[in-house]
C-alpha cells in the first residue's frame, strides 16, 4: 500500500505555476514526489519564473521531502499548512525559501 | 621317569644318557622355576614349590617348613610327608644344607613314620631377603637311593628361585592387605558421613581394625571426659569392643599414668607390645599375646587409643603392621572428629543457601577458606539428556574463570574426574585436589589450587572426602526444598492473579505471612470479550493460607462471572450468592471496574471496599467513593449499585487493599490522602517506579502488618506496534500512532513533531538497517505519563548515525528528530538499534 498522494500541476490565474500536493509524503512516494517537483520546476524555470509548491493540504512529510525542497531551494515558493511550519522552520528550509501560510488552515 | 642307571656310571653309553638325563634335568629345572614365579598368591606358590622339588630330585615325597623369626618350624607345605614326621625332621640342624644316604644310621632314634621309613634325605634351606624362610626337605624310602650331586644343585637352583617367587609374593600381599586397610579407612569415612545410627563411629572403628587384624579383640578408649583439654586428661575409658569378652571389657577405666594405653595417648606414638601395664580385665590378663596399641590422633589432638590383641598362638604383629594400622588410625582419628561437628561451618552454609547454585557457591567459599586455597572450581557437569550435552557450568572462587578459558589439560582433567569414582580425592600433583560429587542435575567436580605447591596430606584428603560428602547430601536437600518451594510458588502464583499484565498496568502484592507469598488479598485484570478490561481488586478476612485458599475460589468466580455479564454491579451480586455458600468468603470486600481502555470509560462497583483513587494529569485528585455498599455474602439480593467515570488522559487511577492505608489510631481518611499525595508527587514517573514508591513510602516503620496490593492504571495505556520493515508500512502505523495521541490528548502541533521525529526513526531502520534483511520487523512502543510522551523505535537491523554531510537525505533526519524531540538516544548494538525518543507535553 503506497502512501495518498495526489500531485497536481496547474497554471494559476496569474500565469504563475503551482504543483499542489494533497495526503501524505514518506519513503513510499517520495520518487514520485520528487519527479514531479523536478518536471514541474524545470518547466517554471524555463518560463523564468518560480514554482509555487502548495503543500496546505499536505498532513505529513519527512526528511527526504524536506530534501527534495532543498534542492530546488532558488526556485520555489512554498505554501503550507501551519502544522508543518516547526519542522520547516528547524530544518532550515524556511531561511531559503518564502513560505506562506493560508489563512485558515484546511480540517 | 625313574633312572637307577646313573649310579652305576662306568660305560660310555652310561655317560652319554648321563648327560641327556642332566640336560633334561635343567630343562625340567627352567620350566619349574617359570611356573612357581608365575603366581603372585604365598600359598600357592608355596605348594608350587614343594611339587617342583620333589620332582627335580626325582624323590618320593617332600615339606617345606616355614620357621619364624625364632627359627623354629611354625609351619608345614605337605609334599607326602606327614607334619609329626616333619617336625622331628626339623630337629636336624640344616645349616647350608644337608645331605644324608640313610636317616636311620643318622639319627639314632630314626624317624619313625607312618609309612616306610625314611632312608635319603635332601634339606635345603630358602633363604629370603637375608633372612631364613625355612627349609626344604626331600625323603625318599627305597633301600639304596641317594640324591645324586645333580639332584642337589638342581635343587639349590630352585631355593633360590623360589625365594625370588616367595618375595615377590609377600610383596603382593603386603600391598593387598594395605589396601585392604585403605579401603576399610574409606568405609569408616562414608559411614561417618551417612550418619548411619545403627553402629556408632567408635564401634565402627573397633570393627574394622578386628576385622583386618585378623585378631581376638580390639578394644578403643577415650578421654573419660570428653570436652576436657587433652594435657588434663586424667582417665581414659573402654569406649567400644570387639571380639572375644567384649563386654567384659567395654566401660573400664585406665589411667592415663603408669599404663600402657595412656602411655600411647600421651606419646602420640604407636607400639607393638605383649606386656600391658596397668590391667584391664578381660584383655590384658587373657595370656601372653601380640597387641597392637595405636593412638587416634586428629589435629595434634589425642581423641582415644586403640588396642588390638591377637591370639596367643597367632604369629604377632610385624613391625611393618605397625604402618599400616597407624595410617587406619590415622584416618578414623580424622574422620571421628569431623563427624563430631567440624565440618559444622559447611553445614551452616547449606543451610542457608536458597538454590543449589547459592549452595554450591558458598561451599566452594567455604573450601577455599579451610584451605587457605588461591582458586576453588566447582564444575557442574549435568547428565546428558537433561539439558543436552551443555557446557559444564563453572563456580569459581579466588579467581574469575570460565569453561571455555580453562586450558584444554584442566578441562580433561576434571572431564576424568566426572568419570571416575564419586568421593574418591584425586592428588596428581603438589598443591591440588579434585573430587566427584553427586549433584541433582548431574556431577560436580570440586578443584582446589592451593596457593603453596605443598602435597595434598592423607588428613587433607580426608577432609575433602568429608567435606565432599557433606556438600553432596546439602546440595540433595537445597535440591528438594528448591523444588517445593519452586512448586509452592508457582500454585500459589497460580492462585494470586496473572502473571503477565496488558500494557498500562502494575501491580504490587505484599503477604502478611512470609514466605507465603499469597494471603486473603487478590488482584486480576481480565480482558473482555468487548475489548474492555474488567479490573478487580478484593480482600478476603483474614490472612495466611486459609484465607488464600478462600481468596482463589472468590477470584475464579468473579472471573466467571465477569465473562458470562461483563457489569460490575451483576458480577458483584453474584459473588454475594458465591460468598454467603462458600466457608470463609463472607465479609470479602471487592471493587470491581471494567475500563474501555479506548476512551476511559470506568464503570465500577465496590462492595464494603476502600475507594479507588483517581489522580489527574494536573494533580488534582478524587476517590471514586460512588457504587458503594455493604461487604459480599452478608444480605442475600442485596442490591449492587454501580457508577461511571471517565478517566481522563493523562490521569492515574489506583486500586488497592485496606492493607495499605489501615494503620492503628489513624483514621482511614489520613491513610488515603496519604496514598494519593504519593500517586499525585510521582505521576510523572513510569507506573513502575510510581508502584514501588508506593509501597516504599506508605510502608509502617516495621513492615506491612496485612496483606497489600497495589493496581495501578495510567490512561491512556501504551501503544504497541510492530510492523514490517516495508515503506508501505509507514502510513497506517502513522494512522496508528496519530488516534494513539489523540488519546492521550496530544495536541495537533506536538502529533506532527511526535509523527515526524517517529517517521525518521522508521524510515532509518527501513532504509539502513533492513537492507540486506527485507524480512526484519520494526517495533514502535509509545507511552504516555502526565507530562510527557516517550517512544521507542526498535528494529533488528543494525545503522550507524549518518553523517550529516555524506548523507544529506537522513542526516537532515535525524537533525531533525532532535531538534523536534526533547530528548533522543540512539542505540545501535549487536541484536539491532533502539531510538529513544522523549516528547514534554503540556
Amino acid at each position: 500500500m503506497t502512501t495518498s498522494l495526489i500531485l497536481d500541476t496547474t497554471r494559476s490565474d496569474d500565469a504563475t505555476l503551482v504543483l499542489t500536493a494533497v495526503g501524505e509524503i514518506d519513503l513510499s512516494n517520495i520518487d514520485r514526489f520528487k519527479q514531479a517537483l523536478t518536471t514541474a520546476t524545470t518547466e517554471a524555470v524555463s518560463g523564468g519564473a518560480r514554482l509555487t509548491v502548495d503543500l496546505t493540504a499536505i498532513e505529513y512529510l519527512d526528511s527526504a521531502a524536506i530534501n527534495a525542497l532543498y534542492n530546488l531551494a532558488d526556485h520555489i515558493h512554498l505554501i503550507a499548512n501551519p502544522l508543518l511550519m516547526r519542522c520547516l522552520t528547524v530544518s532550515g528550509l524556511a531561511e531559503l525559501v518564502t513560505i506562506e501560510v493560508p489563512p485558515i488552515a484546511p480540517h | 621317569m625313574h633312572d637307577d642307571r646313573s649310579e652305576v656310571a662306568s660305560s660310555k653309553g652310561d655317560r652319554l644318557d648321563q648327560l641327556v638325563a642332566a640336560r633334561h634335568q635343567m630343562e625340567h629345572l627352567v620350566r619349574a622355576i617359570v611356573e612357581i614365579g608365575s603366581n603372585l598368591d604365598l600359598d600357592v606358590t608355596l605348594k608350587r614349590i614343594v611339587k617342583a622339588a620333589i620332582e627335580l630330585a626325582n624323590a618320593r615325597n617332600g615339606t617345606l617348613g616355614i620357621r619364624e623369626s625364632g627359627g623354629t618350624l611354625v609351619s608345614f607345605v605337605q609334599g607326602g610327608i606327614d607334619d609329626q614326621t616333619a617336625r622331628r625332621l626339623g630337629t636336624l640342624p640344616v645349616g647350608e644344607g644337608l645331605r644324608i644316604d640313610d636317616l636311620n644310621a643318622h639319627m639314632q632314634a630314626g624317624v619313625p613314620t607312618h609309612e616306610r621309613p625314611i632312608r635319603a634325605l635332601l634339606a635345603i634351606p630358602i633363604t629370603v631377603r637375608g633372612a631364613d624362610f625355612g627349609t626344604l626337605y626331600l625323603a625318599d624310602y627305597q633301600p639304596g637311593r641317594v640324591f645324586s650331586d645333580s639332584e642337589e644343585s638342581a635343587v639349590r637352583a630352585l631355593a633360590m628361585a623360589a625365594a625370588a617367587a616367595i618375595d615377590n609374593a609377600r610383596l603382593f600381599e603386603r600391598e593387598r592387605e594395605s589396601a585392604k586397610w585403605t579401603t576399610a579407612s574409606r568405609e569408616i569415612t562414608t559411614a561417618l558421613l551417612s550418619g548411619d545410627p545403627q553402629t556408632g563411629p567408635l564401634q565402627l572403628i573397633v570393627n574394622r581394625a578386628l576385622e583386618l587384624a585378623g585378631a581376638e579383640q580390639a578394644i578403643l578408649l577415650v578421654p573419660r571426659k570428653p570436652d576436657c583439654p587433652p594435657d588434663q586428661v586424667d582417665t581414659l575409658v573402654v569406649a567400644a569392643t570387639a571380639g572375644r569378652y567384649a563386654s567384659q571389657v567395654i566401660g573400664q577405666q585406665v589411667p592415663m599414668d603408669g599404663s600402657t594405653t595412656g602411655g600411647v595417648a600421651r606419646r602420640g606414638i604407636p607400639l607393638i607390645t605383649d606386656s600391658f601395664q596397668y590391667p584391664i580385665e578381660g584383655f590384658t590378663d587373657v595370656g601372653e599375646r601380640s597387641a597392637i596399641v595405636i593412638p587416634l590422633i586428629a589435629d595434634e589432638t589425642v581423641l582415644g587409643v586403640i588396642a588390638v590383641a591377637r591370639q596367643p598362638q597367632q604369629a604377632p604383629f610385624g613391625s611393618d603392621y605397625l604402618d599400616l594400622v597407624s595410617d587406619f588410625a590415622r584416618h578414623a582419628a580424622i574422620a571421628l572428629a569431623l563427624a563430631a561437628g567440624r565440618e559444622h561451618v559447611l553445614n551452616q552454609e547449606l543451610a542457608q543457601a536458597g538454590t543449589v547454585e547459592d549452595a554450591v557457591h558458598a561451599a566452594a567459599e567455604e573450601l577455599r577458606r579451610r584451605w587457605r586455597a588461591r582458586r576453588v572450581l566447582a564444575v557442574t557437569f549435568a547428565t546428558p539428556g537433561e539439558k543436552g550435552d551443555a557446557t559444564p557450568h563453572v563456580v569459581s572462587v579466588g579467581e574469575p574463570a570460565k569453561w571455555v578459558d580453562l586450558p584444554s589439560h584442566a578441562r580433561k582433567m576434571l572431564s576424568e574426574l566426572r568419570d571416575g569414582d564419586l568421593l574418591t580425592p584425586n592428588t596428581p600433583q603438589p598443591g591440588t585436589a579434585g573430587i566427584a560429587l553427586q549433584h541433582p542435575e548431574g556431577v560436580l567436580v570440586v578443584w582446589i589450587d592451593l596457593a603453596e605447591r605443598r602435597a595434598f596430606t592423607l588428613e587433607d584428603q580426608t577432609l575433602l572426602t568429608v567435606l565432599a560428602g557433606r556438600l553432596g547430601q546439602g546440595l540433595q536437600r537445597v535440591h528438594q526444598v528448591d523444588q517445593q518451594r519452586e512448586t509452592a510458588l508457582a500454585l500459589q502464583h497460580a492462585i494470586l492473579g496473572p502473571a503477565h499484565l496488558p500494557g498500562g498496568f502494575a501491580v504490587r502484592y505484599q503477604a502478611a505471612n512470609p514466605p507465603l507469598q499469597v494471603g486473603g488479598d487478590w488482584y486480576d485484570i481480565v480482558d473482555l470479550e468487548d475489548g474492555r478490561i474488567a479490573l478487580i481488586v478484593g480482600d478476603c478476612v483474614g490472612h495466611g493460607l486459609a484465607a488464600a485458599t478462600v481468596m482463589g475460589q472468590v477470584r475464579s468466580a468473579c472471573r466467571a462471572l465477569l465473562f458470562s455479564d461483563p457489569s460490575p454491579g451483576a458480577a458483584l451480586a453474584g459473588m454475594d450468592r458465591f460468598a454467603a455458600q462458600l466457608p470463609g468468603a463472607r465479609c470479602t470486600t471487592v471493587v470491581c471496574a471494567v475500563l474501555n481502555p479506548d476512551t476511559g470509560e470506568l464503570v465500577y462497583s465496590s462492595a464494603g471496599h476502600p475507594p479507588p483513587i483517581l489522580v489527574h494529569a494536573d494533580g488534582t485528585t478524587r476517590t471514586l467513593e460512588e457504587g458503594h455498599t455493604i461487604a459480599l455474602g452478608v444480605r442475600p439480593n442485596w442490591s449492587r449499585p454501580e457508577a461511571r467515570v471517565t478517566i481522563p488522559a493523562g490521569a492515574t487511577l489506583l486500586l488497592y487493599t485496606d492493607g495499605l492505608i489501615e494503620r492503628r489510631r489513624k483514621a482511614l481518611d489520613f491513610g488515603i490522602s496519604r496514598v494519593a499525595a504519593v500517586v499525585q508527587e510521582g505521576r510523572t514517573s513510569t507506573l513502575n517506579e510510581l508502584a514501588s514508591q508506593i509501597m516504599s513510602d506508605v510502608a509502617p516503620s516495621g513492615g506491612y502488618q496485612d496483606d497489600v496490593v497495589v493496581l495501578l492504571y495510567h490512561h491512556p495505556g501504551p501503544l504497541q506496534l510492530e510492523f514490517a520493515a516495508d515503506a508501505s508500512q509507514l502510513a497506517p502505523a502513522r494512522t496508528a500512532l496519530r488516534g494513539w495521541l489523540r488519546r492521550a490528548r496530544v495536541g495537533p502541533d506536538q502529533t506532527m513533531d511526535v509523527l515526524i521525529a517517529v517517521g525518521e526513526a522508521v524510515a532509518n531502520a527501513i532504509e539502513h538497517g533492513h537492507r540486506q534483511n527485507p524480512k526484519g520487523t520494526i517495533s514502535v512502543a509509545a507511552t504516555a505519563l502526565a507530562d510527557r510522551v516517550q517512544l521507542t523505535v526498535t528494529d533488528n537491523g543494525s545503522w550507524k548515525t549518518p553523517q550529516p554531510a555524506t548523507d544529506s537525505t537522513r542526516g537532515r533526519g535525524i537533525a531533525l528528530m532532535r531538534h523536534l524531540m526533547q530528548e533522543v538516544v540512539i542505540n545501535s548494538d549487536t541484536p539491532g538499534t533502539t531510538v529513544h525518543l522523549t516528547a514534554r507535553i503540556a
